[in-house]
């Protein structure tokens, strides 16, 4: 038996909290057993998890009591704590940040009881760490300076002198390919984006211009607005670095062509960041990069490009991102941008998931109004062809007829089971076709179905697994 | 979807009603009743925590003798750190070093008992410290090390992490993580059946990293796609 419990009761736990602001609550405390707490822990903290390590951080940490505690009482314990203001909560692929309230009690001899409540939080401000950067020639600088500093490096090493040589042919050959060919053709190139540090929401300019040296032929000129969650697990031999793509939009600003010599080639494009944009981040182990990529494509010769790095700063509206907070998360799996309606396609793109459980609560709201079998069958009529996703637990397999009246027969074989939607609080008779795997019993299974039947009696959902 | 099962089904929709008024700033797992993906990266604490270590009476055992050394062996992903950890939590007055691949080594502790992560990357120095002093030592380790431990007059005991795991035991290494990651107590969990870990060690062998890896992606997939969970394999 544990010695005693905590729980932890928020004030407003759905509210979205600024970073930097306060929290409130109540620790409280349900003691089994006379104990000598050393110390009542409570803080606001936050960590990432996912597929990087781990970073934390500590927003204020207060102790709220040392002493004794008796078998049987409940204590409670009233806080108020400042919540870290950076990183924002983040809900994404690779990476997720989230802010809780823990509260420990340090007991003497025993395992200390730990709880935490997990909170929303958006920042305000940005850390001055991150800062936009520009790249010239996709890295080609870096690649150079790379290269010298292993040459310096082995130079302390006589044994490897022989190296040098190599070593320097390849440095000239990244300059020669990188930098100085394809300047040859597209002569010297300005290309900008301003603002380079920018709210979600807010909208970028981009210019690029050039002036051909020769008459040269283009596969296309164009730019690359991307968004790109990357983390690393382990550490040593076993360090993985893992990337995923969140936004990638290229704009084409020219097509395949001849791009005449010495005819000024200029561009000047706008391009809006969604509104519920993943920010910037970066932690020790886990980051968020914006970036614009221009490229200049010529066939069979070395292409131009440059990477400018912006920063893109949270949304600072908290109404905004209460009303809108899943599409930040649906933003983060796979949203397609697009210059100027960016923010449209990002939001019709996702609001099919939201919708898909909007949908299915309404239909479920039809057939429980349904008050006879005709408004039934109407419904059930009309969405005879479509399909839901749910999440069920599942319970044991049953025979048809104890799930209640139903005129729906199955054309095929199969079996029923008995499952429950905790979310919606939903007795659901799940039939499942032979043709498919039958869920566990006691198991979580999520999938496609489609619905079959109603009852009124036993308000009861009768659903065919479709996969 | 027709306008006709528009009218029918939600009679108020109209496109100008905004996109966000089913949305919450929710966690995308607490539909699962979870706090986070249950398959992602742990921190150290929480990975010894909850290893599934079946013989750890045998090996503590094994560890009374004063010249007794343990070593888990095998490539990565099977779980050497795992059991190091495991055992660091039952012998609270040992200390750990974990060897990098790169940079200086650190210096081996001389209290015993130690706990050698990546112990094949020790330079010679480590190696002698190593034998050089009395006390139980155990290492997770690529390499073998019992000629050398037993040359110094250790007694060696060796296990390999990648014998194969039973899928009873997938599950429970499996299912511990996704309780470790529970919510509320009062609902249910998507857990793991031992169908679906046999089908798992089938297609991955015993390299649990290998398979916590496949299912953080999968799970993903089912929280951002609405993609079937279990996962069909």
């Amino acid at each position: 038996m544990a010695t005693c419990n905590l729980k932890i009761d928020l004030d407003e736990p759905k509210q979205i909290r600024l970073g930097g602001e306060t929290i409130t609550g109540t620790v409280i405390v349900d003691c089994q057993q006379d104990t000598n707490c050393k110390g009542l822990e409570i803080s606001t903290a936050w960590s990432t998890h996912g597929r990087g390590n781990l970073d934390h951080g500590l927003g204020e940490l207060v102790v709220a009591y040392q002493g004794a505690w008796h078998a049987g009482q409940e204590y409670r314990y009233p806080f108020k704590l400042k919540v870290a203001p950076w990183p924002p909560t983040y809900y994404g692929t690779y990476i997720n940040v989230s802010h809780c309230v823990v509260a420990r009690a340090k007991l003497a001899w025993k395992t200390d009881p730990r709880v935490e409540k997990e909170f929303p939080v958006m920042a305000t401000t940005t850390p001055d760490d991150l800062q936009p950067v520009r790249q010239p020639k996709a890295g080609g600088a870096k690649v150079i300076i790379y290269v010298l500093l292993a040459i310096f490096g082995l130079a302390f090493g006589l044994a490897f002198i022989w190296l040098i040589p190599f070593l320097l042919i390849i440095a000239g050959l990244v300059w020669f390919f990188k930098f100085f060919l394809p300047k040859q053709l597209t002569g010297s190139v300005k290309c900008d984006v301003e603002p380079k540090r920018l709210q979600a929401g807010e909208k970028l300019k981009a210019h690029l211009s050039f002036t051909p040296k020769r008459s040269v032929k283009v596969n296309g000129v164009s730019y690359t607005v991307s968004c790109v969650e990357k983390c690393v697990s382990g550490s040593g031999s076993n360090r993985t670095t893992h990337t995923h793509e969140l936004l990638k939009q290229t704009e084409a600003l020219i097509g395949e062509g001849l791009l005449p010599a010495g005819q000024l080639q200029s561009f000047d494009v706008a391009f809006q960041i969604p509104r519920h944009a993943a920010p910037s981040m970066k932690l020790s182990d886990n980051e968020i990069t914006w970036s614009v990529v221009f490229r200049i494509d010529i066939p069979r010769w070395p292409d131009w490009t440059e990477t400018i790095t912006l920063v893109v700063t949270p949304t600072a509206d908290r109404h905004g991102v209460e009303r809108h907070g899943a599409d930040r998360h649906g933003a983060a799996i796979g949203g397609k941008v697009a210059p100027d309606n960016s923010m449209e396609t990002v939001s019709s793109d996702l609001q099919t998931r939201s919708d898909e459980d909007e949908w299915f609560d309404q239909v479920l709201k039809q057939l429980e109004d349904s008050r006879d079998r005709e408004r039934l069958q109407l419904v059930l009529g009309a969405i005879r062809e479509h399909e839901f996703t749910l999440s069920l637990s599942i319970g044991e397999e049953m025979d048809r007829e104890e799930f209640g009246e139903s005129t729906y027969r199955p054309d095929v074989h199969g079996r029923w089971l008995s499952a429950y939607d905790e979310r919606r609080d939903l007795d659901v008779a799940l039939f499942v076709p032979d043709a498919l795997e039958l869920p566990q019993p006691e198991s979580v299974w999520r999938g496609r179905i489609g619905i079959v039947d109603y009852s009124e009696d036993e308000l009861t959902l009768f659903a065919k697994m479709l996969g | 979807m027709t306008d006709d099962l528009r009218r029918i089904i939600r009679p108020q929709y109209s496109p100008e009603c905004p996109a966000g008024m089913w949305m919450s700033f929710e966690s995308p797992f607490a539909s699962w009743n979870l706090r986070r993906n249950p398959f992602g990266e742990l921190s150290r604490e929480e990975r010894g925590e909850l290893a599934v270590v079946e013989r750890i009476e045998d090996w503590l055992k094994v560890l009374e003798g004063s010249m007794s050394a343990l070593q888990f062996v095998g490539d990565c992903g099977f779980g050497k750190t795992t059991h190091l950890l495991a055992l660091l939590r039952h012998l609270p007055a040992a200390s750990y070093v974990y060897y990098p691949e790169a940079g200086t080594p650190p210096p081996l502790p001389r209290a015993r008992p130690v706990l050698i992560d990546e112990a094949q990357r020790m330079g010679r120095r480590q190696e002698i410290q190593l034998i050089r002093h009395a006390g139980p030592v155990v290492l997770g380790t690529h390499v073998d090390f019992t000629s050398r431990l037993q040359r110094a007059g250790f007694e060696v005991t060796t296990v390999n992490v990648e014998s194969p795991k039973t899928s009873e035991t997938l599950t429970r290494i499996l299912n511990r993580r996704i309780e470790a990651s529970r919510l509320s107590d009062d609902q249910s969990l998507p857990l793991i059946a031992p169908a679906l870990a046999a089908k798992l060690l089938q297609r991955f062998g015993s390299n649990v990293r290998n398979i916590e890896h496949f299912l953080y992606d999968c799970f993903q997939r089912s929280v951002a796609e609405h993609a079937p969970w279990p996962p069909a394999i």
